[in-house]
């Protein structure tokens, strides 16, 4: 996932803690064995080659995260598309596949048919990176949650979820030093700065979102926080945040989600 | 399932929720024409001029009083194949200006318009996806009279009438010179 992922839960006894927390990055290793793009044995890498040839049965949480893309991309009119992986190869941001084919797709050539399976009407190349992070967080707190933890933090480098009584302090990193902006008690966060990579904060390396639209690099200032029920929105939605701004507060309130911008210059 | 945040506003974040009274660009064309049309490859710009004679037409028809002659307009092309128009337009909302966009679908009916820029304290509601959804689908057919078939804004009838007139007149625009 080329991040470190953080978890702090409680339980109520130390051995089920240590089960617990094994458990849920055992989800994480799950989505990042399904969900990869580096990793050329990836579902997600045998659906990058296979997936226009004919449909591809994929696992249900691959089917899962998919889904959700299409319905944010169909909601925020391809502002969020998870076919921009072209560009990302193009800006050395991702690695170069084996592939010699052009695509020429966009989120609409992603079919989702019966039974876990997937084709896509024109060549596309898939990148989840985000959302899969998203997906992951997701994943591991569910973990918890049914392992019995009554209490618990799950962190991936800029998408946040946590559930339980405490409130729990988010801030957001400037130049002059990280500055609370909210106290978060249930729910997810994810926030994005076009001008840091620094691995284990909140925030996500230069240039990581690109406009599907104008079909170039983010190169807004600031940097975009938004809350959701669940990180795969949250993460989801960041992009669309950080390239619309304020205009897209009816997309936030279809999902319940909620969004601060920092404009501060001296970030 | 659920969210719980708490909100501590610092200098320099700036929330979500708009700040009355002050004038607020939400979007460019290009991002309205984006959000309208998604599909689109082509706009080709397709001004109007209007004579006296069409102004008076237009506003014997639609019951409402044309701004000025001048429209800004772009016809929608996909694949060589008429999609619809988009159209810049403003209206008064209380006191000041409300630029919009709206698209027109090739058989006339509204795809969806999107406020562009805002200025007044109250009504900014018209930007809203719930009350801007009402539109789609209207033909010049439909009375689009705020309190008949569309909601009124509590705080915000001037901007919400003089909006649904906008809408009503670039409709009758579409029937009488873009057909």
């Amino acid at each position: 996932m080329g991040t470190f992922v953080h978890i702090v839960a409680s339980c109520h006894d130390s051995v089920a803690l240590e089960s617990a927390i094994e458990k849920a990055f055992e989800a994480i290793a799950q989505v990042e064995r399904l969900m990869s793009f580096h990793d050329r044995n990836s579902e997600l890498s045998r659906l990058n080659c296979e997936g226009h040839r004919q449909p591809q049965p994929v696992h249900p949480w691959t089917y899962a995260v998919l889904k959700r893309s299409v319905q944010i991309s169909a909601a925020s009119a391809g502002m969020f598309d998870i076919t921009v992986a072209p560009l990302l190869v193009e800006a050395g941001l991702l690695p170069h596949t084996n592939e010699f084919e052009t695509h020429n797709g966009n989120w609409r050539a992603i079919k989702l048919l019966g039974d876990n399976r997937v084709f896509f009407a024109q060549s596309v190349l898939l990148d989840l990176g985000g959302i899969a992070k998203g997906f992951a967080v997701d994943q591991a707190i569910y973990a918890l949650r049914r392992a019995g933890c009554t209490e618990a933090v799950v962190n991936a480098g800029g998408d946040l979820r946590r559930f339980g009584k405490k409130h729990h302090p988010l801030y957001l990193r400037r130049n002059s030093g990280p500055v609370q902006v909210a106290e978060l008690r249930c729910g997810a966060v994810a926030t994005s700065s076009p001008h840091e990579n620094i691995p284990d904060r909140i925030s996500q390396p230069l240039g990581c979102i690109v406009d599907p639209i104008q079909q170039h690099a983010w190169r807004g200032k600031g940097s975009v926080m938004v809350a959701a029920r669940s990180c795969v929105i949250a993460d989801a939605l960041t992009k669309v945040a950080a390239l619309a701004g304020p205009a897209c507060q009816s997309l936030l309130d279809r999902f319940g989600a909620q969004a601060i911008w920092d404009t501060d210059d001296n970030v | 399932m659920t969210l719980n945040i708490r909100w501590l506003a610092p200098a320099a974040v700036i929330a979500l929720v708009a700040t009355p009274g002050v004038a607020k660009q939400y979007m460019s064309v290009e991002q309205a024409r984006a959000l309208i049309f998604p599909q689109a490859q082509e706009f080709i710009a397709a001004a109007i001029a209007l004579t006296p004679e069409q102004v008076r037409h237009i506003e014997r028809q639609s019951r409402v009083k044309v701004r000025s002659p001048n429209q800004q307009v772009w016809k929608v092309q996909a694949a060589g194949n008429l999609l619809g128009w988009f159209i810049i337009d403003q209206v008064i909302g209380k006191h000041e200006l409300i630029t919009y966009a709206a698209g027109i679908n090739a058989d006339g009916t509204l795809r969806q318009f999107q406020v562009i820029e805002y200025v007044e304290a109250w009504g900014y509601q018209v930007r809203e996806l719930k009350w801007r959804d009402q539109f789609v689908g209207k033909t010049i057919a439909d009375p689009l009279e705020v309190g008949v078939d569309i909601a009124n804004i509590s705080g915000g009838t001037m901007s919400a009438t003089h909006v649904t007139d906008g809408i009503k007149r670039l409709l009758f625009l579409h029937e009488l010179f873009l057909r």
